[in-house]
């Protein structure tokens, strides 16, 4: 049900915008470029998600998890952006070396990596994650969360 | 060759100190593509969810270029003997 909640996201969080800036370049490790594409990416909102497919079709069971631990959350739409590295090859990879962490999903929240699915899986049965999105004032205002109920 | 079970807990036990239990699950059916690991140190105490993982991340980094799916839980021995009652 709260994956319905992610559906407005995705005409406010285009599909990596850069990607035809990536597309033609030589294939370095990560250049300027990429690293500046990747960068602008995790500043576009205060939650990040690089996954495999879109929020409303994972296509991979560790980002379907993800997608969902955020939902549960109640992660505001509006504050939220995700980036689909199936439609980049660059994508993918760079963000693995950009983040230094082997896999995908990977979560930035205000510009700091996270971490992946294991990570956020603990975090959220912890409570950390929870203090971590309402520190960056990223979830659904209360009143606005009971209106729709 | 593909990545194992053994292979993967000899390089896990070898990079970190102290390993009081590992638990490596091949869950690909043999292709060796996707496993479930359990590693229990006091290594990780004091460090957070992060840093755990990356210093397994980093002790099978060769493999992981290889593996398309990779879940890693690490524990203390103490949280670990919470959770094993």
């Amino acid at each position: 049900m709260f994956l319905s909640k992610f559906n407005p996201i995705r005409s406010c969080s285009p599909i990596f915008r850069s990607t035809n800036l990536l597309r033609h370049q030589s294939r370095m490790f990560l250049s300027t470029e990429i690293r500046k594409a990747i960068q602008d990416a995790i500043e576009s909102a205060p939650v990040v998600l690089f996954m495999k497919g879109t929020p409303e079709f994972p296509k991979c069971g560790f980002s379907r998890a993800t997608i969902g631990l955020l939902g549960n959350q109640g992660v505001d739409p509006v504050k939220f952006a995700a980036y689909n590295v199936l439609e980049d090859p660059e994508l993918r990879e760079g963000i693995k070396e950009f983040s230094e962490w082997p896999t995908i999903p990977q979560l930035y929240v205000n510009k700091e990596f996270v971490g992946g699915c294991d990570v956020i899986t603990s975090m959220a049965r912890s409570g950390e994650l929870a203090d971590l999105l309402e520190e960056a004032h990223a979830l659904v205002p209360e009143e606005e969360e009971t209106k729709d109920n | 060759m593909s990545v194992t079970e053994q292979g993967l807990r000899e390089k896990i036990e070898s990079a970190i100190p102290g390993v009081y239990h590992i638990i490596v699950t091949d869950l690909s059916y043999g292709c060796g593509q996707s496993f479930d690991i359990v590693v229990v140190s006091n290594f990780f105490q004091g460090k957070n969810k992060l840093m755990r993982s990356r210093a397994v991340n980093k002790a099978v980094e060769e493999e992981l270029q290889e593996i398309h799916a990779f879940s890693c839980k690490c524990y203390t021995e103490d949280e670990w003997s919470k959770i094993v009652v």
